[in-house]
C-alpha cells in the first residue's frame, strides 16, 4: 500500500485556543516501506498517525492509499478506520485488560465475524512468529511490558493489514528489551512487506529502522530522506543537532572573503572552507554563519601543524569504546570524540575540523 | 496505662461506638419482630420468642406481603437498568466525543438534580393521573429513572475518564463501532464502576417512599416502604410486630445484593489495561 498525503493540515480547539499540529504536509510512502516519522514532543508526528489511521479527521489536504481516497475535507470523504485495514501499536499497548492473551490477539478477527477454525489458525500463527504461544490463557495484568509488546504487536499484524502504523512502541521498554525488540520488529517488517509507519522522538530507533526518515518541527515537515542522508546532508541546524549522538557542534562564526580563500572565524580560531564549500557560502551571503561539525570529525592531535586550534579540556566523559571530550576555547566550547584515553581535565590540547566535514547553516 | 495501650483502647471503643450507633436500630427491628409483644423494653413485660408475626407477614391474605416485594423488586430492578443503560450511552458521549456545552450540559444535569422530590409530586400525580397510569409499574419507573439519572451520569463519567482513551483507539483500528467499543470494551473493562451504580440506583428505588406513596393505591404496584407504613392491625391499632418482622426481611435482598456486587465492586478489572 502507498501513502500520499497532500497538503494536509490539522487544527485542535483546545481550552488555549487554535493549535495547529500538522502544517501543510505534503509526503509519499512507498509500498512495503518503513517509514519514520521523528521528531521531538508536540512536533505532530503522532497526530499524523491518526490522521493516517483514521482516528483524526484533517482540517485540509487529503490522504491516499493507493489511489484510494480515504480522507479529503474538501470532497467531504473520509473513510474510518474500520474500513481503512490498518493496524497500530501503541505506546501504552492498549491491550483489553478484560479478555486473555488469546481473546486479545484474536479481537479484531472476532469484530469481523471470521470463522473459529480461521482464527485458531491465524492467532497460533502469529504467536508462534512472536514467540508467546505459551502465554495464551494469560491476562495482561499477568505481563511483563515485554510480553503485552509482543501481544499488541501480535493483535496488530494477525489479520495481515495494508498498512502498520507504530506509535512510539518502544518508549516503556528497559534499554536493553529496546534494543532486541527493534531488531525483531525490522525483522518482521520484511517478512510481512507491510508499508509500516513508524513514530518515535528517538534518532538512534530511527537510524536504526527506517528505510526513510521524515523529521518534523512545530507541525513542519523538515526534511525527509534515507538515515545516511540526514546524517551526511542535513538541511538545517535543527535536524543536524537532532540527529546523531551526541549531537553536531554548532558555532556561531564570522564570514570573511580573502580573494579565492573563505575563511570562517569565531573568538581567535579561523577556519579556512575547502574550495568545493566556498561556493555555498557565497550563495548564503550573509556576514553570520552557524558552522556545524561532528564530534567524530574533530581530531585531536599529538603534536602542531598547520590550521590547528588549541583548547582546554573542560570535562572528560568516557563512553567505553570511545571518550567524549569537551574542549574549551575562547567563549565557545567543541565537542569531540576520540578513541584514545590517556586525557586529563585542563589539559591543553590541539584539534582540527576535518575538511570537507563542515556543515554550514543559516543563522 | 501507657500511650501504646490507650491509644488502642479509644481504637477499640471508637470501633465499637461506630458499629453499635448505625445497628442499634437495626437490632431493635429484629427483636420486635421476633418479641411476642412490641414493649418488650419495659417493666411489667418479658422478652418472648416467637416467629408468629413473621408467619402472619407472609401467611396472611391481607397483607399482601410478597406483592409488595415482588412489585418493589420489579420497579427497583427496572429503574437501575434503564437508568444505567442510558447513564453509560450518555458518560461515553461526554468522556469520548468532543460536541459544544458539553460542561454546561453537565451542570445542567447536576441542577436538575437538586430538585426537592416533594416541589415534584404534586406535578407528578396529575400527569400520572392524566396517562392512567396511576398504580402501575411505569409511574413508578419513569420518576425513578429520571431521579437516578443525574447520579448515575456523574458517577460513570467519572468512572469512563479513568479508562485510557487508547483502548477506544484500539477498538476503532481493530474494526468495531463506537457502539461495538462501548459493549465490547468499555462495558467489561467498567464492570465494577457500573455494578455499582446500578447497585446505587436499585437501593435508591428501593428504599423511595414518597413517590410509590403518591402514585400508587393498592397492592398491585405498591413497594415495599409503603406497604409497610400502611400495615394496619385488625382494631386499627398500629400492629409493631408484623412491621418489625417485615422490615426485617426486606433488607434481607439489599443485603444479598450488596454481598454479590461487592465482589465484583472491589475487583480491580482495570488492572493490566495499559503499562503501569
Amino acid at each position: 500500500m502507498k501513502i500520499v498525503c497532500r497538503h494536509l493540515r490539522k487544527r485542535f480547539l483546545t481550552m488555549r485556543g487554535v493549535v495547529e499540529a500538522v502544517k501543510d504536509l505534503s509526503l509519499e510512502v512507498e509500498k512495503g516501506e518503513f517509514f519514520v516519522f521523528l521528531g521531538p514532543s508536540g512536533c505532530g508526528k503522532s497526530t499524523l498517525l491518526n490522521l493516517t489511521a483514521g482516528l483524526e479527521k484533517p482540517t485540509d489536504g487529503e490522504i491516499l492509499f493507493n489511489d484510494r481516497i480515504v480522507a479529503a475535507p474538501k470532497k467531504k470523504i473520509f473513510i474510518p478506520p474500520r474500513e481503512r485495514n490498518v493496524a497500530m501499536v501503541f505506546q501504552s499497548y492498549a491491550l483489553y485488560p478484560h479478555l486473555n492473551v488469546f481473546e486479545n490477539i484474536a479481537f479484531p478477527l472476532r469484530v469481523s465475524k471470521e470463522k473459529d477454525r480461521e482464527i485458531n489458525k491465524s492467532v497460533q500463527e502469529v504467536s508462534t512468529m512472536l514467540g508467546i504461544r505459551d502465554l495464551m490463557e494469560r491476562k495482561p495484568g499477568e505481563l511483563s511490558g515485554g510480553q503485552r509488546q509482543r501481544v499488541s504487536i501480535a493483535r496488530a499484524i494477525v489479520r495481515r493489514p495494508d498498512v502498520f502504523l507504530l506509535d512510539e512502541p518502544l518508549s516503556n521498554l528497559d534499554a536493553q528489551l529496546r534494543m532486541s525488540t527493534r531488531g525483531e520488529l525490522k525483522r518482521l517488517q520484511r517478512e510481512l512487506e507491510v508499508t509500516t509507519l513508524y513514530v518515535t522522538h528517538d534518532q538512534t530507533e530511527a537510524m536504526t529502522l527506517g528505510d526513510r526518515v521524515a523529521v518534523l518541527k512545530d507541525g513542519f515537515l523538515v526534511q525527509v530522506g534515507t538515515p545516511a542522508e540526514l546524517y551526511e546532508k542535513p538541511k538545517s541546524s535543527f535536524v543536524a543537532t537532532f540527529i546523531g549522538s551526541p549531537p553536531m557542534n554548532l558555532i556561531l562564526a564570522q564570514v570573511k572573503q580573502e580573494e579565492e580563500r573563505v575563511i570562517l572565524s569565531f573568538d581567535d580560531v579561523s577556519v579556512v572552507l575547502p574550495p568545493e564549500q566556498t561556493e555555498k557560502i557565497r550563495g548564503m551571503a550573509k556576514e553570520d554563519v552557524l558552522m556545524g561539525i561532528r564530534p567524530e570529525h574533530v581530531t585531536l592531535l599529538e603534536q602542531e601543524r598547520e590550521s590547528t586550534y588549541s583548547g582546554r579540556l573542560s570535562s572528560i566523559e568516557p563512553l567505553g569504546r570511545e571518550t567524549l571530550l569537551r574542549i574549551r576555547t575562547g567563549q565557545k566550547e567543541v565537542v569531540a570524540l576520540s578513541s584514545h584515553k590517556h586525557y586529563h581535565l585542563n589539559e591543553t590540547v590541539r584539534f582540527f575540523f576535518e575538511p570537507g566535514r563542515i556543515h554550514l547553516f543559516d543563522y | 496505662m501507657n500511650e501504646g495501650r490507650l491509644k488502642s483502647l479509644l481504637l477499640v471503643i471508637g470501633g465499637i461506638v461506630t458499629f453499635l450507633v448505625p445497628l442499634t436500630p437495626f437490632f431493635y427491628m429484629v427483636l420486635t419482630g421476633l418479641s411476642e409483644h412490641h414493649d418488650f423494653l419495659s417493666a411489667d413485660k418479658s422478652f418472648v420468642f416467637t416467629l408468629s408475626h413473621f408467619h402472619a407477614v407472609l401467611a396472611s391474605e391481607s397483607s399482601h406481603f410478597m406483592a409488595f416485594v415482588r412489585n418493589t423488586l420489579i420497579v427497583s430492578a427496572a429503574s437501575a437498568v434503564i437508568s444505567v443503560c442510558i447513564a453509560s450511552m450518555a458518560a461515553y458521549a461526554v468522556t469520548r466525543l468532543s460536541f459544544r456545552g458539553k460542561m454546561a450540559f453537565m451542570l445542567v444535569i447536576l441542577a436538575l438534580s437538586m430538585f426537592p422530590p416533594i416541589s415534584l409530586v404534586g406535578y407528578l400525580f396529575k400527569l400520572m393521573s392524566g396517562l392512567g397510569w396511576i398504580n402501575t409499574y411505569q409511574a413508578l419507573v419513569f420518576p425513578y429513572v429520571a431521579w437516578t439519572l443525574p447520579l448515575s451520569l456523574w458517577i460513570l463519567v467519572s468512572y469512563f475518564s479513568n479508562i485510557p482513551r487508547d483502548l477506544d483507539r484500539a477498538g476503532l483500528v481493530d474494526g468495531c463501532s463506537r457502539l461495538q467499543i462501548l459493549i465490547k470494551v468499555i462495558f467489561p473493562v467498567a464492570a465494577p464502576g457500573i455494578f455499582s451504580t446500578a447497585l446505587l440506583s436499585f437501593i435508591f428505588a428501593f428504599n423511595e417512599f414518597m413517590f410509590a406513596l403518591m402514585l400508587t393505591t393498592d397492592y398491585s404496584a405498591r413497594t415495599i416502604p409503603v406497604g409497610i407504613a400502611l400495615f394496619e392491625g385488625l382494631h386499627g391499632q398500629i400492629p409493631w410486630g408484623e412491621i418489625m418482622a417485615a422490615a426485617t426481611m426486606t433488607t434481607i435482598p439489599v443485603v444479598i445484593l450488596a454481598l454479590i456486587f461487592q465482589r465484583r465492586i472491589i475487583q480491580g478489572l482495570t488492572r493490566g489495561a495499559v503499562k503501569g
